[in-house]
């Protein structure tokens, strides 16, 4: 959808024009939003509880207290999270391990919601390197992280792309269904004609090793849940059953950082 | 084939009678340039009785012995009458005259008086005076697009030639060009339609109770038909304008015999991008061509042969980090062969090539993703003029699908494997038979039916999906052998009841089944969705409309009043599950879900076809909704081309010899659309919540078109005039999506923003003819 609409504005720009305009929303806030890491980075790792709010009112990061969060493996280890601040429920002892399944339970509101995410063995990030590349009528500096898949289906990855200190908020993820097998060498170009980055920027880049469903998760984020105007529009596929928002997800993160010259 | 001609034998004993009857039988053409005239009436002087001319000029009349008087006419032309001594049979080559020198007056297409006549209902006739009359974005004379002015037809969005006919998907249409499905039907991602004008004869619409020798599409036929080629003289018409040139040739190759057509338009707004100046958006490019031909041949008194051909291409690329081309060939051979004055018969052999062609970069080197659809086609059509009362028609259509969805290919240093979607095959074959039958001097009643048998064939693997979109297993078909076949009998009906000399009464049923999908992101579409056939998991959307309708000619025929209302069920249709990424794989059967379909609505119409003023206003009220498990929590939820209200209105006034002055305006609800009702946040990016399908609403669209036409020169030899207006004349600020994002220095805070495509775009363009 992102990718159509940039198309087509990107080439009729001659002519469109944009404004910020006043719509009246039928908001239905309050509903449960579930969002959980495991990493096979040293813990603590978090789960976070909370709610959705309404569209047309600022943010509030609205923590959802005394819900009863735990966390398993599937070699028996268990640890029940603390709430260390409201809505932010944390481990104490868990260590995320490549190849494990962990299992999510969180009791709130009188409902349970389960998830269970496979970390993936990690592959790892060889370098970064800067490219000047056009981004549909502009040239760009963009980074390439670069990295070999392992051969056989079903690898998928993520990044995150901060720039001095900032998280971009553009969403890179891929799969191997037609690179399998190969070194990856595609940049991190972010969806906004005007994005580029600068000389002397420092940009980290985490490279996340996600499960399939995880993949679905960000995928369907992408394509019909950020508000783009597609026709599409939808909550994206979530790996929480119960109906709550979210996700949880068990990946291997490992970062490297560049000096854009 | 044995039963048709049984059942068409004993239709035709009904209308055996004792007394000697003789057939005159021949064409109507047009005396300057030899086209022959689609739909000329020929009415027989001082009887209730008369026979319209077929799509190749060809009409046949039984009457007993005796003498007559033949009045002929077509609409735009002046009449011609002849008078006939009817002893034996006879053949008939009439000319037409244009009516009124040099355009001083402007006459539409349809005739005085026609439509309250036949049965069928829900069928619009486009001329190629209303297609260039009409003012349309960019200047550039469409098809597609004036037919988005007619009710029950809307454009799906801005600018855009994609039509939704009576509620229905973009895909239930079948378009048609010299019987040749066209498959993307439109260029430049969708602002003009592949048809150029100049070399367009006749434009019908069927909106959903087509004729039983059209199949295929659940919402609507466009049938267009290409001109012939002049064949009294050698003729040269061209046209520059802002955005793109062209150029038409035609000929006779031999006098009355056969004549020839060549038809080239080319865009430039990439070389405009060139002088802007701008140096990267010199490295993009963005342009169309099309090329149409046709050659036609008389062989002997009983033959006629056609060959015509359609050749368009699309190519948009951004340097070397992307490109993209696309387009559609069509190549059609006719034969007419009449076998008697009685009996017509058609024979085509088409075929339809739609393909496209991606090249990405992934910094290490590029790779090509390339698709291509091909339908080998072979119609048989036979028309039997039984007797005056009784005209029957009868055919085969078999159709050969051919595709290739997806060959991924590298060259060698991306980091892209080759690999390749399974081909599919198709192989769809119809029979139908129809019967004209006039009842009484008041009642006329069609009435007939096709036999659809779909089975998908060839080598491939199937998977068979649970309704939660699992895999369950996985059916190895071999090559040659039939997968899945499906049957489907489609009845038509239509029977009009005059209420006087100047009004009727008409209902009709039609039942449609359509087997190509179009697996769609919705709204404009891209060159790059995919089409696929239906098998066993895909099953054929079918679709069941009946309409009733009254129709009215005020003041001798000068206007007419149309009021249509339709009722549609459909059901096997197909939307996407949420979160489905169809590019994933190949299998995209894991990604769809079925349910069914509901539209309904009433349609006014209100035309002036005579004077100096001519034009329509039509005004649909309609609702179209979907419901499919799996989606808006099972409920009924609004198709995204669903709009209450929708208005046009279109004048064009002839203000002098010279001056030619057209506008149209048009009014209609927003599409609905899904907005969300809430947000949250999710590893530090917004996300929205949302709780309807199209619960929402696009704001009211509205436009004024203006447009002049002055003659610049008028000669026998070289004439030419200058086009020029605007679109979108009083500049309003029309969405074309909402979408919606953080607030740039406060992040906390969302803002919905509105992207309008057109303000105010001036157009102008002149064109010669010698």
């Amino acid at each position: 959808m992102r990718y159509r609409i940039l198309v087509v504005l990107g080439w009729v720009s001659l002519a469109a024009c944009q404004k910020v305009i006043d719509l009246h929303l039928n908001n239905e806030s309050g509903k449960y939003v579930i969002e959980g890491n495991i990493t096979d980075l040293p813990g603590p790792y978090q789960v976070k509880v909370g709610k959705t709010g309404e569209v047309n009112a600022d943010y509030v990061a609205s923590g959802v207290s005394g819900a009863n969060v735990s966390v398993r493996d599937d070699i028996g280890n268990l640890e029940v999270l603390k709430e260390v601040q409201p809505g932010i429920y944390q481990s104490s002892v868990l260590q995320g391990v490549e190849g494990r399944t962990y299992y999510l339970d969180v009791a709130v509101g009188g409902k349970n919601y389960t998830a269970s995410s496979t970390m993936p063995h990690r592959v790892g990030l060889d370098s970064l390197y800067i490219v000047d590349v056009y981004n549909f009528s502009k040239m760009v500096k963009a980074v390439v992280p670069v990295f070999t898949d392992p051969a056989g289906q079903g690898n998928s990855y993520r990044f995150n792309e901060t720039i001095n200190g900032v998280l971009d908020k553009s969403l890179f993820y891929q799969n191997d269904d037609y690179t399998d097998g190969r070194t990856s060498s595609f940049s991190l170009l972010r969806p906004d004609p005007d994005s580029t980055l600068h000389v002397n920027d420092k940009v980290d880049v985490e490279m996340q090793c996600i499960d399939k469903a995880m993949y679905k998760y960000w995928f369907s984020v992408d394509q019909s849940s950020l508000g783009d105007g597609g026709t599409l529009a939808s909550n994206p596929v979530t790996n929480i059953s119960g109906v709550a928002l979210g996700y949880f997800s068990a990946h291997t993160s490992q970062t490297k950082s560049i000096l854009v010259k | 084939m044995k039963v048709l001609l049984f059942i068409v034998l004993s239709i035709g004993a009904l209308g055996l009678r004792a007394q000697v009857k003789h057939t005159i039988s021949g064409s109507v053409k047009a005396r300057n340039t030899g086209e022959s005239i689609i739909r000329a009436t020929v009415i027989v002087s001082g009887k209730n009785i008369g026979v319209t001319t077929n799509d190749y000029g060809y009409y046949s009349l039984t009457l007993p012995e005796g003498k007559y008087t033949l009045q002929v006419s077509s609409a735009g032309r002046r009449m011609q009458t002849v008078e006939v001594d009817l002893k034996e049979n006879i053949q008939l080559t009439t000319l037409l005259e244009e009516q009124g020198q040099l355009q001083n007056v402007v006459v539409t297409a349809t005739g005085r008086g026609r439509s309250i006549r036949g049965t069928q209902m829900g069928v619009e006739h486009i001329s190629t005076n209303e297609i260039k009359s009409v003012p349309v974005l960019f200047g550039e004379k469409d098809v597609l697009k004036t037919l988005q002015l007619l009710p029950g037809v809307k454009s799906v969005a801005e600018g855009n030639s994609g039509l939704s006919v009576r509620g229905g998907g973009t895909d239930q249409n079948l378009i048609l060009l010299d019987e040749a499905p066209v498959y993307n039907a439109s260029h430049l991602l969708g602002f003009f339609s592949t048809f150029n004008s100049d070399a367009i004869k006749d434009v019908t619409l069927y909106k959903g109770n087509m004729p039983a020798q059209y199949g295929g599409r659940l919402s609507s036929v466009v049938d267009v038909r290409m001109n012939e080629g002049n064949n009294q003289d050698l003729r040269v018409t061209g046209g520059i304008g802002l955005i793109s040139a062209k150029i038409n040739v035609e000929g006779p190759i031999q006098k009355n015999e056969s004549s020839f057509l060549l038809t080239a338009r080319r865009t430039y707004v990439d070389q405009l991008l060139k002088l802007s100046g701008d140096s990267t958006k010199n490295k993009n490019s963005l342009y169309f061509y099309d090329l149409n031909g046709k050659l036609n041949f008389r062989l002997g008194s009983q033959d006629r042969l056609y060959i015509s051909g359609y050749f368009g291409r699309d190519n948009l690329s951004s340097a070397d980090v992307f490109g993209m081309n696309w387009g559609n060939a069509t190549a059609t051979v006719r034969w007419n062969h009449v076998f008697g004055p009685r009996l017509f018969s058609n024979t085509s052999l088409i075929y339809s090539d739609y393909n496209y062609k991606l090249r990405f970069n992934d910094n290490s080197g590029d790779f090509t993703v390339k698709s291509e659809l091909r339908d080998l086609n072979l119609k048989e059509e036979m028309q039997l003029y039984l007797n005056p009362r009784n005209t029957v028609r009868f055919g085969l259509n078999a159709i050969y699908h051919d595709m290739t969805p997806a060959v991924l290919h590298s060259d060698g240093s991306s980091g892209v494997n080759d690999s390749a979607w399974q081909k599919r095959y198709g192989v769809e074959n119809a029979v139908y038979l129809s019967n004209d039958w006039k009842v009484s001097d008041r009642v006329n009643f069609t009435y007939g039916g096709r036999l659809e048998v779909f089975s998908a064939v060839g080598k491939g693997d199937f998977v068979n999906v649970n309704t939660d979109g699992k895999v369950l297993d996985t059916i190895h078909n071999g090559g040659g052998r039939i997968l899945k076949t499906y049957v489907n009998p489609e009845f038509r009906a239509a029977v009009s009841y005059q209420l006087d000399a100047s009004s009727s009464i008409k209902a009709a049923y039609a039942g449609n089944t359509q087997n190509m999908h179009l697996i769609s992101s919705g709204g404009a579409g891209l060159p790059t969705d995919r089409w696929v056939l239906s098998n066993n998991m895909i099953r054929p959307e079918r679709s069941h409309q009946v309409s009733l309708g009254y129709y009215k000619n005020l003041r001798d025929g000068k206007y007419e009043v149309t009021v249509e209302t339709y009722y549609k069920a459909l059901s096997n249709q197909i939307d996407y599950r949420d979160g489905a990424n169809v590019l994933s794989n190949g299998t995209v059967e894991t990604e769809l879900l079925y349910g069914k379909g509901r539209a309904y609505g009433i349609e006014w119409l209100l035309r002036k076809k005579t004077g100096k003023l001519t034009g329509w206003m039509g005004y649909t009220l309609s609702k179209s909704e979907k419901q499919i498990d799996g989606i808006n929590n099972d409920q009924w939820y609004n198709a995204f081309q669903d709009r209450s209200h929708d208005t046009s209105v279109v004048g064009m006034y002839k203000w002098s010899p010279k001056w030619m002055l057209s506008a149209s305006w048009v009014y209609n609800t927003g599409n609905a659309v899904s907005f969300p009702s809430g947000k949250y946040k999710v590893d530090g990016r917004t996300v929205y919540y949302y709780s309807r399908r199209n619960g929402y609403r696009m704001p009211a669209y509205h436009r004024l078109d203006l447009s002049a036409t002055v003659q610049l020169k008028q000669g026998r030899r070289f004439s030419s005039e200058l086009a020029f207006g605007v679109y979108n004349a009083y500049a309003r600020n029309n969405a074309f999506i909402i979408t919606f994002r953080d607030k740039k220095d406060d992040p906390n805070k969302t803002e919905a923003v509105q992207t309008t495509l057109f303000s105010a775009v001036p157009f102008i363009s002149y064109n010669f003819k010698f």
